[in-house]
């Protein structure tokens, strides 16, 4: 599947969210994309959590050299999704909505900036499975490689329309294991090496292959945006006129 | 004050909810519930409060996908802890259930 003309037609609708602190250490970074207005982007709540003291930057994969501030305008812990608004210094079109029926074993495709990565990588899967947690919330099971900085990033048919928002990734861990990730550092060495923190960096770096997406439904709608089912883009064009 | 007391599975007295948050026997703050949900002081889902024969219990699906952690809430006043109560007898729960508080971690 040659996906190249659909990333060039979304790359510059995907930005990497930096949380920084005061010191410009960044603590957080995930994965956003433009959606309903082409000033707001969605991304995942807990990337953006508890910024009180601290700012959001946007950094778009064809403007390198500029960093755009954002603030949260709408958070939803719930679902695990914050909207962002920013000042576009250039026309960014928002994604279009997926408008057709969301099935398990779908094709699809999601974009981001894991690990520390800055440049915008996409990944291939299927729909694994349609879940309902025991809260009674659906959730995306995606056989594919999600990774920490996917968080955010869409959830998309193959054509590039946004079935979903990426949110997490499938780690197991024994009863015996989980126990060791909630031990302080140092508290298992052996030979002068800190087991805790090797412990951590391995899970960290495990790659099940199994992801989650919060579908494109629980977006809140924000103003200005009056029907999910309204394509976005055509909304835009008409603005123009 | 209404309390409802929690037991773990294996028999031990966990401890009580009361006004919506769940303390430890020893009136330490464990989470708090929203509807019949409990959620972890760190926000991590535990279970849903389930009855058997008359005693309380957190249960959860064992394989199921566990809900987005929710923002931990700021820790309630501790009530004074009512004189615990008795242990009960250990029950064996129906697969696919499992003690959400998993007999040891709080």
């Amino acid at each position: 599947m040659d996906l190249s003309e659909i990333i060039e037609k979304i790359k510059a609708s995907l930005p990497v969210i930096l949380v920084v602190d005061e010191k410009n250490n960044i603590i957080s970074k995930g994965s956003g994309f433009i959606f309903q207005e082409s000033d707001l982007v969605v991304t995942c709540a807990h990337v953006v959590s508890g910024v009180n003291n601290a700012s959001i930057s946007l950094q778009f994969s064809d403007d390198e050299e500029n960093f755009v501030s954002a603030k949260v305008v709408v958070t939803d812990h719930e679902h695990d999704i914050a909207l962002l608004k920013f000042q576009p210094n250039r026309e960014r079109l928002p994604l279009k909505l997926w408008s057709g029926l969301t099935s398990e074993g779908m094709p699809v495709i999601f974009s981001g900036y894991p690990f520390s990565l800055m440049n915008l990588t996409t990944h291939q899967g299927i729909i694994s499975s349609i879940i309902k947690d025991p809260t009674g919330m659906t959730r995306y099971l995606i056989d594919g490689t999600v990774n920490p900085g996917n968080s955010g990033g869409p959830l998309m048919s193959t054509s590039g329309e946004v079935i979903g928002v990426v949110n997490a990734m499938r780690r197991e861990s024994g009863d015996i294991l989980s126990k060791v990730q909630g031990m302080s550092t140092g508290a298992i060495s052996l030979h002068g090496l800190d087991l805790v923190e090797l412990y951590n960096a391995l899970v960290s770096n495990l790659q099940l292959g199994v992801g989650y997406a919060v579908p494109s439904s629980y977006i809140p709608k924000c103003q200005g945006y009056e029907s999910s089912e309204e394509n976005p883009i055509k909304k835009q064009a008409g603005k123009k006129k | 004050m209404n309390l409802k007391y929690i037991h773990l599975t294996n028999g031990n007295y966990l401890g009580f909810i009361s006004n919506n948050s769940l303390f430890s026997r020893d009136g330490i703050y464990l989470g708090w519930i929203d509807g019949n949900t409990v959620w972890d002081k760190n926000g991590q889902y535990r279970g849903q409060i389930s009855e058997i024969n008359d005693v309380f219990y957190i249960l959860k699906h064992k394989f199921s996908v566990n809900p987005i952690p929710r923002v931990p809430r700021a820790q309630p006043v501790a009530p004074t802890a009512p004189v615990p109560i008795s242990n009960r007898t250990p029950i064996i729960v129906p697969l696919p259930l499992m003690d959400g508080y998993d007999n040891t971690s709080t």
